[in-house]
């Protein structure tokens, strides 16, 4: 029987049709072959490779192949625990202004650029005004942000983004590295852990890097909350686009297509490519390729409500690129108006630190625009007689 | 193990691999695991719900879709839905209930305007909550669609509570008019303490063809009554019914919220309706001083 089985339907033919990882093929003393054939295989066309980023990681094997007993798993998860909340409250007493303290705050100066902040877009809201307009709200939540690491104007020139993309910007602006969401040791290497131990930070899921200038320099270590911009702030938020994966040129750029029926073979083609008799398609000709998964800005902004228990930013936006739970880069916004109504009423640098407000940070912090809900219901007021008069008198004239 | 649950699971985030976004497993997780340094102690409510809340409160519940839920969005929507609650009576309704709403208009001179109608669809999750009302006005079909947390809304006054055969009535729109035209000056019904919501039988005879939609392919509408069709229409019948979808036990499964997760949530709802209690009864002792 086993033989016979093995005739049939051998592994290595089966590997070769599908990749070997993905294929189990049990062979045993039963008269018929089990075979896993994956139902998701689809060829993977990914983006060019680009330069990885300073803190791409690399994973480690999964901790669930440790080998550890339960009991010992479990203790070793208390031990990062408690060793995380540890790093946190040591972090914490260091940007208290009685011992050691925060750095020396910087003054605002006119083109000062201060750190961001690495915020999850989690959901949008249907909000009103109090004049009764309603617009929709994005929840953006700032989830466990430390500053990982500063590097002075000096040592940022020296690194590969400044020499090679940006050579103006040597010598006056420095990077403020922030991490978000804490992540489990054991899946890191070692050289990544020593990055974020060299500060002692707990180790973050991921870090993102922001240009700042030299006087809203941060202290590594110092956490980072939704109450570092304040309601009415423009903020741009920068995100990765959905990826819509290998897509054809009517779901990448618009064209219209064939018609469904009564066409020879044309529904979803792209047509002509270059004109006349000539051998020369233009550069940047529209065509079938990879669609999404591109960084890109959303500027302008404005926050409506800070919720300071939650963490949560309401921002008046809803067309955030990416999808549910995607890395959202919060920072002040560059537009020029915007940098010009910021020199009149700066926001706190390098950040907000919570011993600065002499009362408690109330929960929720509304703009005075927003409907709270628990207000009562919107009334519009009556006409004002005097100018309903006005308007009537200017109709008779013009008759 | 021959099928493994997170590789095949994963399978659902496959085109976002490598994307800059975290799995939504994950964030949930570090949410609740002590690793995150800005945790928020979930408050363990004592109070069981009553199991109807799930059909008076729906737009509570959340969308079904794991891929576009987060707890945390969902719990700051409920704070402000409940909010609302205690300023505007929001009654308990459903498809098939005769409504009068009260809306402030400022395009009027007594800057409030009022519309009667009949619920005919109910839908939205948290505070996009919204329902439909029809009227047939001056030989006018008029439908009027509200978002329940909408400040503008004054009044939500049920006329006449009861269900339909169906959870949405849009074949109204092919209906004779009578069957959708309320009059405006309609008194309330009120039922008697602790009855259940009683349930109208009548079946709707349609007009004949053409329709909106073409409800002879609708086997889930058992409110309607259908007319004689043509052969040839009702031959194409047999190859678009599904008659297995009633036996789907995980379709049901994955339309539904779990209910220990309903539960969850309509506590807060009770904590809610506790409050609600308190300030009407003080607001009675105001009024008897």
């Amino acid at each position: 029987m086993a033989s016979t089985c093995r005739s049939l339907c051998s592994a290595g033919v089966l590997a070769k049709c599908f990749s070997i990882s993905q294929t189990r093929c049990i062979l045993d003393t039963k008269p018929f072959v089990r075979v896993l054939v994956p139902t998701h295989y689809q060829q993977q066309r990914g983006v060019r490779k680009r330069p990885p980023e300073p803190f791409a990681r690399k994973r480690r094997a999964r901790i669930q192949d440790s080998g550890l007993s339960p009991a010992n798993e479990s203790f070793l998860q208390e031990v990062i625990a408690n060793e995380a909340m540890s790093k946190v409250e040591e972090l914490a007493k260091m940007n208290c202004p009685l011992k050691d303290g925060p750095w020396a705050r910087g003054e605002w100066r006119k083109g000062t650029k201060r750190t961001g902040v690495v915020g999850v877009k989690i959901g949008c809201v249907p909000h009103w005004t109090t004049k009764g307009k309603k617009m929709y709200l994005t929840m953006l939540q700032v989830l466990d942000n430390h500053v990982v690491e500063y590097l002075t104007p000096d040592e940022f020139a020296q690194t590969r983004f400044v020499q090679e993309f940006h050579p103006k910007m040597k010598g006056k602006l420095g990077a403020v590295f922030v991490g978000s969401m804490g992540i489990d040791p054991r899946r890191l290497s070692p050289l990544e852990l020593s990055l974020f131990e060299k500060h002692g930070v707990p180790p973050k899921r991921k870090v993102f890097k922001f240009v700042v200038t030299p006087n809203a320099a941060i202290r590594p270590g110092t956490p980072l909350f939704a109450s570092h911009f304040r309601v009415g702030d423009y903020v741009d938020l920068q995100a990765k686009t959905i990826d819509y994966g290998f897509q054809g040129v009517i779901k990448k750029h618009g064209f219209k297509g064939g018609r469904g029926h009564g066409t020879t073979r044309w529904f979803r083609r792209v047509g002509s490519i270059a004109p006349g008799r000539r051998d020369v398609i233009p550069k940047g000709q529209k065509m079938p390729g990879y669609m999404g998964n591109k960084w890109r800005t959303l500027k302008g902004t404005r926050i409506y409500k800070i919720d300071t228990k939650y963490n949560v930013i309401y921002v008046k936006a809803s067309t955030i690129p990416g999808p549910l739970h995607a890395y959202v880069r919060i920072m002040d916004s560059k537009l020029p108006n915007r940098v010009r109504e910021r020199e009149l009423d700066p926001p706190p640098i390098p950040t907000f630190y919570p011993q600065d407000s002499p009362e408690p940070i109330p929960e929720e912090i509304y703009h005075p625009d927003l409907f709270r809900f628990d207000m009562e219901s919107i009334l519009f007021p009556p006409d004002d007689p005097a100018l309903e008069k006005k308007k009537k008198s200017k109709t008779a004239q013009k008759k | 193990m021959l099928f493994n649950p997170r590789a095949f699971y994963r399978s659902y985030d496959r085109p976002q691999k490598g994307h800059e976004k975290v799995p939504s497993w994950t964030i949930e997780k570090h949410r609740d695991s002590p690793l995150n340094a800005t945790r928020v102690e979930s408050e363990r409510l004592r109070h069981a719900a009553p199991t109807e809340f799930r059909y008076i409160f729906p737009e509570f519940l959340p969308h079904p879709d794991w891929k576009k839920r987060d707890r945390v969005a969902e719990k700051l929507q409920r704070r402000d839905m409940l909010r609302r609650r205690l300023v505007l009576d929001i009654p308990e309704f459903y498809v098939g209930s005769i409504l009068g709403v009260t809306v402030a208009d400022q395009h009027v001179p007594s800057k409030q305007s009022r519309f009667v109608g009949i619920c005919i669809h109910r839908d939205g999750h948290g505070l996009r909550a919204n329902f439909t009302l029809r009227n047939h006005i001056d030989g006018q079909g008029v439908e009027i669609k509200y978002d329940l947390y909408n400040p503008t809304l004054q009044n939500i006054e049920v006329l006449k509570l009861e269900k339909r055969l169906d959870e949405e009535l849009f074949y109204l729109r092919d209906a004779p008019a009578t069957h959708s035209t309320i009059t405006f000056d309609r008194k309330p019904e009120t039922l008697p303490l602790g009855a259940t919501v009683p349930v109208n039988m009548k079946k709707i005879p349609l007009n004949p063809p053409p329709w909106t939609q073409r409800w002879e392919k609708r086997e889930d509408l058992k409110g309607i009554d259908l007319p004689e069709l043509p052969e040839k229409r009702m031959r194409k019948l047999s190859q678009i019914v599904k008659p297995w979808e009633k036996y789907d036990l995980m379709k049901e499964y994955r339309k539904n919220i779990s209910e220990e997760e309903q539960n969850e949530i309509f506590k807060e709802v009770v904590q809610h309706h506790t409050r609600v209690e308190k300030k009407r009864h003080q607001e009675r002792l105001k009024r008897m001083t």
